[in-house]
């Protein structure tokens, strides 16, 4: 990687990572595995850097395939006790830390029941805001199979109390 | 109570995750990482590229003259010793010598008068 290519990569680490961090915290739920992640993307990101046409769609795919690699990795490991919730972060840059704070646990704990897929694909559909053909090209499916996928995820996260009491509050404050 | 609907879920994901910023100059490490993992792999390839090498030249050269003994540094010798080193060499290379000696051995009855080894010391005392 040269000077200039280099100058470029900054360029759109600066620009995207907030995003990247940020799916990649909804895909894991966990800010440590999140950064863990985003960072192993940067880094396959860097090493290809010069041959990568789209970079941002390198990114969701590098994404997608660490969150899924980690997922079956977690399967075959015996579950570990957690000591602390990891989940609160107060980051001092933060517009409205209060607010995140109280509303990311039970966001990512109701993200945390649907299967990897049904993440992926709610991420990518609501939260990166790609069409159903985007999607289906990066995960290697069919769009129809995106559309019912997304269907089911959203059904199962509507029947998640902690959300439910997320969307009355939004109802009385508007 | 409205249900959860994409909407929704698209507001409650961004606010949620509003306040995560990637860590600043993260960029810059990661490209470091990088150039530093560039140069140990084109290190330890070169490094094996010339041990390769060697082994190759090593098993080239011996396979065409087959065993060769290793040189011996040559020895310097003293004038005594060179003068040794002619005389054995002449002897060496001179022809077996044949018929030169006289094999002596012991004969029953040496008192008799036609012995000659022991009259001289007679005479003597």
């Amino acid at each position: 990687m040269d000077r200039k290519q280099t100058r470029a990569f900054e360029g759109f680490v600066t620009e995207s990572g907030d995003v990247l961090l940020r799916m990649a915290t909804l895909l894991t739920s966990d800010p440590h595995a999140a950064e863990d992640v985003y960072q192993e993307t940067l880094q396959r990101l860097a090493a290809r850097w010069s041959r990568v046409v789209n970079p941002m769609a390198f990114c969701r795919r590098v994404l997608h395939n660490l969150v899924i690699d980690q997922a079956r990795a977690r399967q075959r490991r015996v579950p570990e006790l957690g000591l602390f919730d990891t989940r609160d972060s107060g980051d001092p840059r933060s517009g409205d830390p209060l607010a995140a704070i109280e509303l990311r646990p039970a966001l990512l704990a109701a993200l945390d029941t649907l299967t990897p897929q049904q993440r992926a694909i709610v991420v990518l559909r609501y939260f990166d805001d790609r069409s159903e053909a985007d999607v289906a090209d990066l995960l290697g499916v069919s769009p129809g199979t995106v559309k019912s996928t997304a269907s089911r995820a959203m059904a199962q996260l509507r029947v998640q109390p902690g959300l439910t009491l997320f969307c009355t509050t939004d109802t009385t404050t508007r | 109570m409205p249900a959860l609907d994409e909407d929704i879920l698209r507001d409650l994901m961004h606010r949620c995750t509003d306040d995560l910023h990637a860590p600043p100059g993260v960029a810059a490490g990661i490209v470091t990482r990088h150039r530093r993992r560039r140069n140990t792999r084109a290190l330890s390839v070169a490094t094996v590229g010339v041990a390769a090498g060697t082994a190759v030249a090593l098993v080239a050269s011996g396979s065409g003259g087959g065993y060769r003994a290793p040189t011996m540094p040559a020895l310097k010798l003293t004038a005594a010793q060179h003068a040794l080193d002619q005389l054995s060499t002449v002897a060496a290379s001179a022809p077996q010598p044949t018929g030169r000696y006289v094999v002596l051995a012991e004969k029953q009855g040496s008192t008799r008068s036609g012995s000659r080894s022991c009259k001289p010391c007679r005479s003597r005392r």
